[in-house]
């Protein structure tokens, strides 16, 4: 590729795409430092990219050659590529149960797990977040120490309380409405940082609505909510991306509707017999909704994020 | 300014009609959307910790006890007591999170931030921790370090004792692996959040350091460090308090069910353990756990308090 440009008729160098004071290597030790420290990030990049190109070639794997593998490596090792087993997915479905529960009914828990947990937290945080920020009434500042003061003040061991007022709610084992219910709240978690993206967003849209006869419901369905979207849509993904991969709470509390981690989880456990291979298709497959979202966010979630201090 | 005129006159007009409607209105709005997050609030976030503290002073029949409270006194004055060995293994993984995990994100953070060679490849690649299920990660590790596992297969080639059961299956070895996958697993954790604090410092205050003949390290420590200090002193915070909370992903590495995993407990394995008792409901000993962790509560609040103090009031704060 050529390293000059014309422009108006004359032969120039080509500027360097990035030359900003980041990338100035002033001394040799600074240039040394610099080249180590990239090795140093490409070992550590391998070695979060070889667990998923590990599964994907051992779920291809049958199981006697798994089996055999576990004592061969060298030579001797028989390489899963030579005879591979794609098919294995589909019968993964079958081999993959948990106490009459299927892989496919695995899935089916997580995407209302998913789904409605997402809506839920994103949702009432988005709310509180907004109202919080936009309006003054008698309580407002009590309620934004309240979340501050809950968020920084530990009280171990609670979790058996919770344990017992989830039982006492009747809410234990109850699927969809166990999660309907306990994600009522929006007064935790990222309620702050959308605190300041509400705060950024102009006040005057709200006066055009009232000038034109509109309700604090309209301003706020019609013209904040569509305006925060993009962020909100980033939120979204990562909570999606967590409650997906969330096998605590489903395994505490939903024994009879395991999600798809909690389900390999058991199984992993020992509690059902399975071909080890057939479980790394069932990891495979749990890993394919969340790296199709994250390619969706990736590019957004490298932008600027920062939450500053905590003071008060 | 017609627009302000405008809106003056419909708040005026409604405030004409005697009941100030427009502000009515706007305090329905308000409370209707509010009620459900702060009942919700008050039942799973201050009721459960009132719960708690109350639970604290209960057996499993409600019954007014202190056997919670000295439980945890014997077990913390008895050497082999499983709580004193939580204990140490909690303290330890804070440490570890402390002195080695969090300067390591912040040069993962740094290096991204300085745009080290293929920072746009290994920034997305160093948040797949986050996004991988971590039951897919920990059951690649579990593999590759068992007896016949890609590392144990490695260091038997290379003639070293290896442990019949695996790294993770000898209890002298199970804490320091599963700190090991803590810290492999968690390099990239603050990436977004330290370099979002790193971008927003002004490129003319790292040019003015290069023309005064700053280097790389001073930049760093002189300009870099105090100039990201409210997202550092935030996160630096927020991990000092969750001091007893330091764990790793015991459940995943290691279970519950062999006798020698409790070598590797954490306090908040061992309490979950305890309410969860191999999920059969209810047969937990939940009190106990709330008994337990109200003393260390009571034992860690004032150190929180005066970590706090610290950052906020003697730390000096940086505003720019």
């Amino acid at each position: 590729m050529s390293r000059f440009v014309t422009v108006n008729g004359i032969k120039i160098m080509k500027p360097k795409k990035d030359n900003s004071i980041l990338i100035q290597r002033t001394t040799v030790a600074e240039k040394f430092f610099f080249v180590a420290m990239a090795l140093f990030c490409a070992l550590y990049a391998f070695s979060l990219v070889f667990p998923v190109v590990w599964l994907l070639i051992k779920s291809l794997e049958d199981t006697f050659s798994y089996d055999l593998n576990l004592v061969m490596y060298g030579w001797d090792y028989v390489s899963p590529l030579k005879d591979w087993k794609p098919g294995q997915y589909i019968d993964a479905f079958n081999e993959l149960q948990l106490e009459g529960i299927t892989f496919a009914g695995m899935l089916v828990n997580s995407a209302w797990w998913v789904g409605i947990g997402t809506f839920q937290t994103i949702f009432w945080h988005a709310t509180t977040a907004y109202i919080i920020s936009k309006y003054r009434f008698v309580g407002r500042n009590f309620l934004y120490s309240y979340v501050i003061t809950m968020a920084i003040l530990p009280v171990y061991g609670s979790g058996g309380s919770a344990y017992k007022l989830i039982n006492d709610l009747g809410l234990y084992d109850q699927g969809p409405f166990y999660l309907i219910m306990t994600t009522f709240g929006g007064l935790g978690g990222s309620f702050l940082t959308m605190v300041g993206l509400f705060s950024s967003i102009s006040w005057e849209y709200a006066e055009a609505v009232y000038i034109d006869g509109g309700s604090d419901n309209t301003v706020y369905f019609n013209i904040m909510l569509p305006q925060a979207m993009p962020m909100l849509s980033a939120f979204s993904i990562t909570s999606a991306v967590g409650l997906w991969n969330n096998y605590g709470s489903p395994l505490m509390y939903l024994p009879s509707t395991p999600t798809v981690a909690t389900g390999l989880y058991k199984i992993k456990s020992g509690i059902s017999y399975v071909g080890m291979p057939y479980y790394f298709c069932g990891l495979v497959i749990t890993l394919i909704p969340v790296m199709v979202l994250y390619g969706f966010i990736a590019e957004k979630m490298m932008t600027n994020l920062s939450i500053g201090g905590l003071k008060g | 300014m017609q627009e302000q005129t405008q809106l003056q006159a419909v708040k005026k007009k409604s405030k004409k009609s005697g009941m100030g409607s427009f502000r009515r209105n706007q305090l329905i709005f308000i409370w209707l959307w509010l009620v459900p997050p702060i009942v919700t609030s008050l039942i799973f976030g201050f009721y459960e910790k009132v719960q708690s503290i109350m639970m604290a002073f209960q057996d499993l029949e409600g019954n007014f006890t202190l056997y919670n409270i000295t439980y945890f006194f014997n077990e913390m004055f008895s050497q082999d007591g499983q709580l004193l060995i939580a204990l140490k293994n909690t303290l330890t993984h804070f440490t570890v999170g402390l002195f080695i995990k969090f300067p390591f994100q912040l040069l993962i953070a740094y290096l991204i931030y300085k745009k080290v060679y293929g920072y746009k490849i290994w920034r997305y690649i160093f948040y797949f921790p986050a996004i991988i299920p971590n039951i897919a990660m920990t059951t690649v590790f579990i593999e590759i370090v068992s007896k016949h596992g890609l590392f144990g297969n490695m260091c038997q080639q290379f003639g070293w004792t290896y442990p019949a059961d695996g790294l993770l299956g000898n209890p002298d070895t199970v804490t320091g692996t599963v700190i090991a996958y803590g810290i492999w697993d968690s390099l990239g954790q603050s990436m977004l959040l330290f370099c979002g604090a790193m971008t927003r410092i002004p490129t003319d205050t790292l040019e003015a350091g290069r023309l005064d003949g700053v280097k790389a390290f001073r930049e760093f420590f002189n300009i870099i460090l105090p100039m990201i200090w409210p997202t550092l002193s935030t996160i630096l915070l927020l991990a000092i308090t969750g001091i007893l909370e330091a764990s790793g992903s015991l459940l995943l590495l290691v279970g519950d069910q062999t006798s020698f995993s409790i070598n590797a407990h954490t306090l908040s394995f061992w309490m979950w353990s305890k309410v969860y008792a191999g999920g059969k409901n209810m047969a937990g000993q939940y009190t106990l756990v709330c008994g337990v962790g109200l003393c260390l509560t009571l034992l860690v609040l004032p150190f929180i308090f005066f970590v706090k103090w610290i950052f906020t009031e003697v730390l000096p704060q940086v505003e720019y």
